[in-house]
């Protein structure tokens, strides 16, 4: 859960530290966006690397497929180069890249003849999503590697559309709207999403145990 | 416990709650009730996973993609320089064609008053003198437009990148 500090002086703080925060947001998103009408390379290529992680993150978990996301990430950044005209600055940039890879995955998978992200989902596949190289583990957190690995090989069965919003909440970050604005559908929806997800990843997991 | 309060700790657990009061609010909410402290387990459970287990972009992958992305805002430089000359060219010839008519047709009747046929002449002249711009420069034009064709972005990767 999150610690929120009680002394009015630590909250003034953290309040005034926020507003410097989103000011500063604000001017790094109307530069990128200034950046991104000119098809700046130099930009483009400082983007890549400081999204490149959350990027290909939120394709694996959204494809469940480590070598679609790798060919979606290259055509992300490409789409990214031709239409980065559309990007106001006025938001987040983080946000835009991720609904700008949704909708390419979305188009890729009509293109395959599956019409929704919903339809991509085996619900006899319980294999764990293609993880990366892991550093060695050491033996004392085996255990709780273990059991991120159950829940891990359990959201690989949830749908897509479930993976999403999870990945998006819990390893994003982002806020509810922010969510919604990625996947273009209402607050209300990514919360039942959010919930209807935990729920079935506990019953998966109740099962697993 | 009504449902309204449930439905309130829920919405904490996956939005975060964005005060002390809250926070206290939800706290003494989860002491009591087993359902709610099970969501706010499941969304633990998927943190620390997600957390514990990161996947990274493959450092061969960003550079390729680095590779790629410098090699299309070229291509894309290039195709839109070419544009601009063949707007430019059209234009400048599209505003000569249209002073120089007057002109022209003034040449033609003058060069067809010293014909046995004027009319005839004069018409020939004109039209032979006054279409040839137009077709150069759309001989050009399509010349310029046939070598900038690639208007499309690399959907594939190119043989041997990642």
């Amino acid at each position: 859960m999150v610690f929120l500090p009680a002394r009015p002086v630590v909250r003034v703080s953290m309040a005034a530290l926020t507003y410097f925060g989103s000011v500063m947001m604000q001017s790094e998103s109307a530069e990128i966006a200034r950046g991104l009408s000119r098809r700046d390379p130099d930009l483009l290529s400082r983007l890549i690397e400081q999204y490149q992680h959350r990027l290909f993150r939120y394709l694996v978990h959204l494809t469940g497929n480590r070598q679609l996301a790798e060919d979606l990430f290259q055509d992300t950044w490409l789409r990214v180069l031709e239409r980065g005209g559309s990007y106001d600055g006025r938001s987040e940039f983080a946000p835009w890249l991720l609904r700008l890879a949704r909708n390419l995955t979305i188009d890729h998978f009509r293109r395959h003849k599956m019409l929704s992200l919903d339809e991509l989902t085996d619900p006899e596949r319980e294999a764990p999503l293609q993880v990366a190289d892991r550093r060695p583990t050491p033996f004392d957190h085996l255990a709780s590697l273990q059991d991120s690995e159950k829940v891990l090989a359990c959201m690989g069965g949830l749908a897509p559309s479930f993976r999403e919003v999870l990945v998006l909440r819990f390893q994003e970050e982002m806020s509810l709207e922010e969510i919604a604005g990625v996947v273009a559908i209402p607050v209300a929806t990514v919360k039942s999403r959010l919930y209807r997800a935990l729920d079935m990843l506990g019953t998966r997991l109740e099962k697993h145990a | 416990m009504s449902a309204d309060v449930h439905a309130r700790a829920q919405e904490l657990i996956v939005a975060g709650p964005s005060s002390a009061a809250e926070q206290r609010w939800l706290e003494e909410h989860l002491a009591n009730c087993r359902e709610c402290g099970g969501l706010l387990e499941r969304a633990q459970a998927v943190r620390a996973a997600l957390r514990t287990s990161p996947l990274m972009a493959d450092p061969n992958l960003v550079d390729a993609t680095k590779r790629r992305v410098l090699r299309f805002a070229i291509e894309i430089r290039e195709r839109e320089s070419h544009r601009w000359l063949v707007r430019l060219s059209i234009g400048v010839t599209a505003v000569l064609t249209w002073v120089s008519i007057p002109l022209l047709w003034q040449a033609a009747q003058w060069v067809g008053s010293r014909t046995p046929e004027p009319q005839l002449a004069s018409l020939l002249v004109f039209l032979g003198f006054g279409l040839l711009p137009a077709l150069l420069a759309g001989g050009a034009a399509l010349a310029a437009r046939h070598g900038s064709m690639p208007g499309q972005a690399p959907t594939s990767r190119v043989k041997g990148e990642l």
